[in-house]
């Protein structure tokens, strides 16, 4: 439930971003990336944004979260390879020490603003 | 119209985690934090812990619970500083920010110190993704959960410096293979140090404290 103040950061960001652009702008999308390695859990971030929102000009918004693989380089061979488990496993040499070079991202991309109706 | 941020969601957060950073190394303080599933034996460990390095290194705790002052009263015995964060202050968190750890450690003489503990709040989660400004994140995995946690919590083992096995007293009459737990700890994190302990018996402690001794003269 730690996506609970996960959520608050990036409405903070966002809310920051939109004002500046001009505080009559609504928010119309909101694009994230969640790394595959982190312990964020996207329908929670949805339901805690629209909890969150309601009524303020970021309300109704639709988020895109694109999920980001964990890619790994692999310390005995120095292959880079994209990884569905936390368990990293070379599949080039099967060794099993290996660095996450992607993965652990939480990053707020971009948002959509419009005029309100 | 798009507005281009690309701004990380945590950025907050490791903010004030590298001025923690900061103010622990201009101090010489070693900051452990302590992670774990609510009932794994942090406190247990910590007061154990206190009275073995009592004498040679002086020690603060500040301890994270979302409610009550219960852990530490258990650790007020010790002639140890400690700074209760309670985080239904903040909204009931399951687990700690750098921010919490900024107040609490306003409250304590860091002249006086050499190790600063922190007790997160009892989670096999959250904890895992704040970063505390700490110099080694310390994850606890009792006998009693079973060897299968790191791999069902992979995150809370994969950053830790340390994963340490606990309530080993136990061994004899659980079911509980600690090989097979310490090696699902390395398939995720190959570089962690891997200890078994029991803070009951004493079990291991021996090595926790070198280890801490070891940290804390390479600070």
């Amino acid at each position: 439930m730690h996506e609970l103040s996960v959520t608050q950061e990036i409405i903070d960001t966002i809310e920051q971003a939109r004002s500046d652009a001009g505080s009559h702008l609504i928010v119309t999308a909101v694009h994230l990336k969640i790394g595959r390695f982190t312990a964020v859990v996207p329908d929670y971030l949805r339901r805690y944004y629209e909890m969150l929102t309601q009524n303020t000009p970021l309300h109704g918004a639709e988020l895109h979260i694109e999920l980001v693989p964990i890619v790994a380089r692999c310390r005995a061979c120095g292959a880079e390879f994209v990884s569905d488990s936390p368990m990293l496993l070379c599949p080039e040499c099967g060794a099993t020490r290996a660095d996450v070079l992607a993965g652990r991202d939480l990053l707020v991309e971009s948002i959509e603003v419009d005029e309100p109706d | 119209m798009e507005i281009k941020i690309v701004k990380k969601i945590l950025e907050k957060n490791d903010a004030a985690a590298g001025e923690l950073r900061t103010l622990f190394a201009q101090n010489n303080i070693l900051a452990v934090n302590l992670m774990s599933s609510p009932g794994s034996g942090k406190t247990a460990l910590l007061d154990r812990t206190l009275e073995l390095l009592a004498g040679d290194l002086r020690c603060a705790v500040i301890e994270g619970d979302i409610a009550t002052t219960l852990d530490a009263e258990r650790l007020a015995r010790h002639n140890a500083p400690l700074v209760q964060v309670n985080t239904d202050t903040f909204g009931g968190d399951c687990h700690l920010e750098a921010n919490m750890i900024a107040g609490a450690v306003e409250q304590l003489d860091l002249d006086a110190l050499d190790i600063v503990f922190i007790e997160n709040v009892g989670n096999l989660v959250c904890p895992a993704e704040f970063d505390l400004g700490e110099d080694m994140k310390v994850s606890l995995l009792s006998a009693t959960e079973g060897e299968d946690k790191p791999l069902k919590y992979p995150l809370m083992f994969r950053v830790c410096g340390t994963a340490i096995i606990t309530k080993c007293d136990l061994l004899g009459v659980l079911d509980f293979d600690a090989a097979a737990a310490a090696d699902n700890v390395r398939k995720v994190n190959p570089d962690a140090r891997i200890l078994q302990t029991s803070a009951k018996t004493g079990q291991g402690m021996d090595e926790w404290i070198a280890l801490l001794k070891e940290l804390f003269g390479n600070k």
